[in-house]
């Protein structure tokens, strides 16, 4: 029995299929990544999943299907109950809260931790200086790093982090991806999106790749390596679109259709 | 639009064929069908026709200013609540050309100095020239006001956040019926001409009036003018474009700040006509009443998405003829007695309308969280958390103490009003300030409380601090009703629902029966005095002293207690949580913040406060004055708790001596002796500037300048409030015009 299992999932925009049949497990205290070309339906996959968008298929997280008994969406869950039953995530924007300190960001995602934890998960991100500062005097990776340790405060049992290392550059990334490492092998189990290849495969135990909506790959990081499938798809093909380093890109792509 | 729609492979395919009827259609379609029967009953009942068609002319004004609404929104992205102010500022500039061939302009250009012609250059008796001579005069000057809007106001806040935008059109509001109180102090006793020919049209053994079947096919055809222009012209294309994308307007060659300056001088002189026609037709014009067709309107608009110029006529029109409709048939048995009058309906039942359809329209069309992409870059003012209370409030509370006694008796009423002024900005300060929902009926929920107070709880004889608990208590449940449709609608939405909320309050649910019992008079609500263990402290108990000075010390101990609440609330988690969901709903929500019942308990507390207020006016003077609690006195409300500094305590302070009537007014009344409608005058201005450059109001900008101060008077080791410049400057590019959609 998995800790999330997402069976069918699909997620549509208007007349098309952000996210087709998916399939995807995350056990206890494992890191998974999912990686994919711009407008693959990663973002949604992970909208779908702590409940911001409409979705239909089975999601099961601590063996509580999500989506509602006959997978209807009036039936599903919403984000707040998600949250509370340990289903954490973070944003490719970080959105943190602007009008309060770093400190009360951790506070209100975890309003029964103790301070002295907080401090401590700002610390094991490089971040522990910043607990009093205001929110917008802070640089884009540093709000990132927040915003990671904003999903850790309410100590979830799964964080979906959402380009946790867009924008920082390779020095920072490194270090990010040794500290989610960490968050996984402490026991919190990660599904980590993200545009660097490098940074996903060399960390992750497992990985799944999307197009167009589906998973047209999975495996280890080893066997995603070799799968030529993921190379047409993702580096041969569209090279120039994984290396776009706008993450604002893949939001506007997932976003123009249907929203209105 | 997908990047990767550009490979060779086929699109995904499509999975939801179109059904006939969805959810968002449901709505529409059963509106439509509504309103067909409803015309089947009026050609079927020629008894309800004839009245209805009688009350045409207002219905042809309320198209016309949401015409000029959605112009205006389609241009400039505002949303305008000060259109039908513009329609009465308009027709009062003709009478006085008209009439005396003068021009009022308002400060600073003088105390409202009117400027009028040497004496027989028109000849010496009224009117001074003919009435096309000023109408055409009056579109001129409707033109010049239209380009100014534009560019003092509205250029300057093209960018800004769809809110700070709603709040500079209710400062215009305010500064338009302030203006119009100086010059015209008296709300009737002015006869306009009559410029459209009289005498009536038989139709079908139908008597229709030829000026007000003229008025609506004038505003028909206008309607279908704009349609035309904007669907077939280049400067329409252009106005569309430019709505979507500003900056893409302006790579293609079009000038978006011109297409607004033409849009906003065309709205104005379009609303301005028919606020002329209007008070031609009916040969009188009520300020007040005008003022507020702005619900109808933003009704009407809402329902054509702020696009649509049919439908949003046609839906005006029917709004316009529902009111004569509904009492041309309260004169039928059937009809529910408790909603009559006098043998007829009561006169603000037609105001439930349009507010019942603005609830069902945002209702159907909200969101409960906003989605990806339409992220409402909201800027707020800063809400700092509050560090020195107990002395400061110690400080106030002696102030008020030593005033109370030393002041004369005007100086002590307003004393008394600014305290209670104070407690109700309290309210939008935890409603607005921490947790960002604009309300618009703060003053109306006072209002209910107050009539609460003295029909429920006087009248069953239940003492002091109980009754006005219980009359708190359902000024709050008000505010929990108003908070439903906030659970779905945020920003711009929220406050014309919240507007409309009010006026319904205002004009219906005061004249309620409950509310009327054995009296005929709402003035003859009577509130008895408070008091514990007989001491009576109300405004009237000690002889010579009116008012009694304990009841200012009265009110300010009972703001200390509000203000410490607020203080409370923002310390608490319940605060963090507020600024966490005013900040970023999706994010709270993500972040385990339950964000409607953060709302609901925020529009609770908020309400509460209201309720106190609004007990605290009644028991003030001794009874309930409606006119105190009116929906105008809503907007100067959150004017003056604007301008004050929404997000903190002391900014509720400052603002109570802001209020009518409060220290300000009288500063001016006494003092300056002026006319005490500039302070509404004041309100509005500082609203527009405050909502232009300083979100922050005077609270912001006296600690600023403290902060400036203590840091230079004493180096680096001065613990300096938190006021990080940080939160003016670093902010992310906005994006352009969060529509109300």
């Amino acid at each position: 029995m998995s800790l999330l299992e997402i069976r069918g999932l699909r997620v549509a925009f208007g007349g098309s299929l952000a996210v087709d049949d998916v399939d995807l497990d995350v056990d206890e205290g494992r890191l998974i990544g999912l990686i994919g070309p711009n407008g693959a339906g990663k973002t949604t996959t992970i909208d779908a999943v702590t409940g911001f968008v409409p979705s239909t298929g089975s999601v099961r997280f601590k063996d509580v299907e999500l989506q509602g008994r006959h997978g209807r969406r009036q039936r599903s869950m919403p984000p707040v109950r998600r949250a509370n039953l340990g289903l954490a995530r973070t944003w490719q924007g970080a959105d943190l809260f602007v009008d309060l300190s770093v400190l009360d960001n951790l506070r209100v995602a975890g309003e029964r931790t103790p301070d002295a934890e907080h401090h401590a998960i700002l610390d094991s991100l490089g971040v522990g200086e910043l607990a009093a500062a205001s929110v917008q005097s802070l640089s884009h990776g540093q709000r990132k790093l927040v915003g990671v340790a904003r999903a850790l405060a309410g100590h979830p049992a799964l964080v979906c982090m959402d380009e946790p290392a867009a924008g920082l550059d390779s020095s920072e990334s490194g270090f990010l991806g040794h500290r989610i490492r960490a968050i996984a092998d402490g026991g919190t189990a990660v599904l980590l999106i993200d545009h660097d290849m490098g940074l996903v495969l060399g960390i992750c135990d497992y990985v799944y790749v999307l197009d167009f909506g589906k998973v047209i790959a999975r495996g280890r990081p080893a066997e995603i390596r070799a799968d030529q499938l993921v190379l047409d798809a993702y580096l041969g093909k569209r090279h120039a679109a994984a290396q776009d380093p706008d993450p604002a890109s893949e939001g506007a792509a997932g976003d123009g259709v249907g929203q209105r | 639009m997908n990047p990767s729609a550009t490979a060779s492979e086929p699109l995904p395919r499509a999975v939801r064929p179109r059904t006939w009827l969805t959810t968002k259609q449901a709505p529409a379609i059963v509106g439509g069908l509504l309103v067909v029967a409803w015309l089947v009953v009026l050609v079927t009942h020629k008894s309800q026709l004839q009245p209805t068609l009688l009350g045409v002319d207002t219905g042809a004004l309320i198209a016309a200013v949401a015409l000029s609404a959605t112009l205006t929104y389609r241009g400039s992205g505002v949303v305008n609540f000060s259109v039908a102010a513009m329609a009465m500022y308009a027709s009062f500039i003709f009478y006085d050309l008209w009439q005396f061939g003068a021009i009022f302009f308002p400060p600073p250009f003088g105390t409202l100095t009117l400027v009028t012609p040497p004496p027989g250059s028109f000849g010496s008796q009224p009117p001074a020239m003919g009435v096309w001579w000023a109408f055409v005069g009056t579109l001129c000057i409707c033109a010049v006001m239209g380009l100014l809007f534009h560019l003092l106001i509205f250029r300057p806040l093209r960018n800004a956040p769809a809110l700070a935008k709603v709040a500079a059109s209710i400062g215009l509001y305010l500064v338009l019926f302030a203006i119009i109180q100086v010059r015209f102090p008296s709300s009737s006793g002015y006869s306009f001409p009559s410029l459209l020919p009289t005498g009536t049209w038989s139709i079908g053994g139908v008597v229709v009036p030829k000026d007000q079947g003229i008025l609506v096919g004038m505003v028909v055809v206008v309607a279908a003018v704009l349609w035309a222009i904007f669907r077939y012209t280049r400067f329409g294309l252009a106005t569309r474009a430019a709505a979507e994308n500003q900056r893409g307007a302006l790579i293609l060659g079009y000038n978006p700040n011109l297409l607004a300056m033409i849009n906003w001088v065309a709205s104005t002189v379009l609303v301005g006509a028919f606020g002329l026609f209007l008070a031609s037709i009916q040969t009188t014009i009520d300020p007040y009443q005008i003022t507020l067709l702005i619900v109808p309107a933003l009704a009407a608009a809402l329902v054509g998405r702020f696009r649509s110029f049919p439908v949003v006529v046609i839906v005006a029109l029917v709004f316009g003829a529902t009111q004569q409709w509904i009492l041309a048939i309260s004169v039928q048995t059937w009809f529910p007695s408790w909603l009559t009058s006098q043998g007829s309906a009561l006169q603000g039942l037609p105001t439930l309308i349009p507010f019942l359809v603005i609830l069902a329209v945002l209702f159907f069309r909200g969101e409960r969280l906003p989605s990806r992409g339409s992220e409402a870059a909201l800027r707020m003012p800063k809400a700092s958390e509050p560090r020195f209370v107990l002395v400061p409030m110690l400080v106030i509370l002696a102030t008020v103490i030593a005033c109370s006694f030393a002041f004369d008796a005007s100086w002590r009423f307003a004393l008394e009003i600014s305290v209670i002024a104070a407690v109700l900005c309290a309210s939008l300060t935890v409603l607005t300030g921490f947790m960002g929902q604009v309300s618009l009926m703060q003053m109306t929920i006072g209002g209910v409380s107050a009539f609460v107070l003295s029909k429920f709880a006087d009248a069953h004889h239940i003492p002091f601090p109980f009754g006005a608990i219980i009359a708190a208590g359902a000024g709050m449940l008000i505010g929990l009703l108003a908070a439903v449709p906030a659970l779905r609608i945020r920003g711009v939405n929220l406050a014309i629902a919240t507007l409309a909320a009010g006026v319904v309050i205002e004009q219906f649910v005061y004249f309620l029966p409950i509310f009327r019992t054995g009296y005929s008079q709402q003035s003859q609500a009577n509130v008895a005095p408070p008091s514990i263990f007989g001491f009576k402290f109300g405004p009237g108990n000690w002889s010579g002293w009116i008012p009694d000075p304990a009841f200012p010390v009265f009110c300010a101990l009972v703001l200390g207690l509000v203000i410490w609440s607020v203080v409370a609330v923002r310390r608490s988690r319940l605060g963090r949580r507020m600024l966490a969901v005013r900040s970023n709903e999706r994010a709270a929500a993500a972040a385990g913040v339950n964000v409607a019942g953060t709302k609901l308990i925020a529009f609770a507390i908020s309400a509460f406060i209201a309720g106190i207020g609004g007990t605290l006016f009644a028991y003030s003077i001794s009874g309930v004055d409606t006119t105190t609690f009116s929906s105008v006195n809503s907007l100067l409300l959150i004017a003056i708790a604007y301008l004050g500094g929404i997000a903190v305590w002391e900014g509720a302070v400052i603002s109570g001596l802001l209020f009518q009537a409060g220290i300000f007014a009288t500063f001016l009344a006494n003092i300056v002796h002026v006319n005490v409608n500039y302070a509404v005058y004041i309100a509005g201005i500082g609203l527009i500037l405050a909502s232009i450059n300083n979100q922050e109001g005077i609270s912001g900008t006296v600690r600023d300048t403290l902060a400036r101060f203590g840091r230079r008077a004493t180096p680096p080791a001065a613990p300096t409030p938190r006021v990080a410049p940080a939160g003016s400057q670093v902010r992310p590019p906005s994006p352009t015009a969060v529509g109300p959609d």
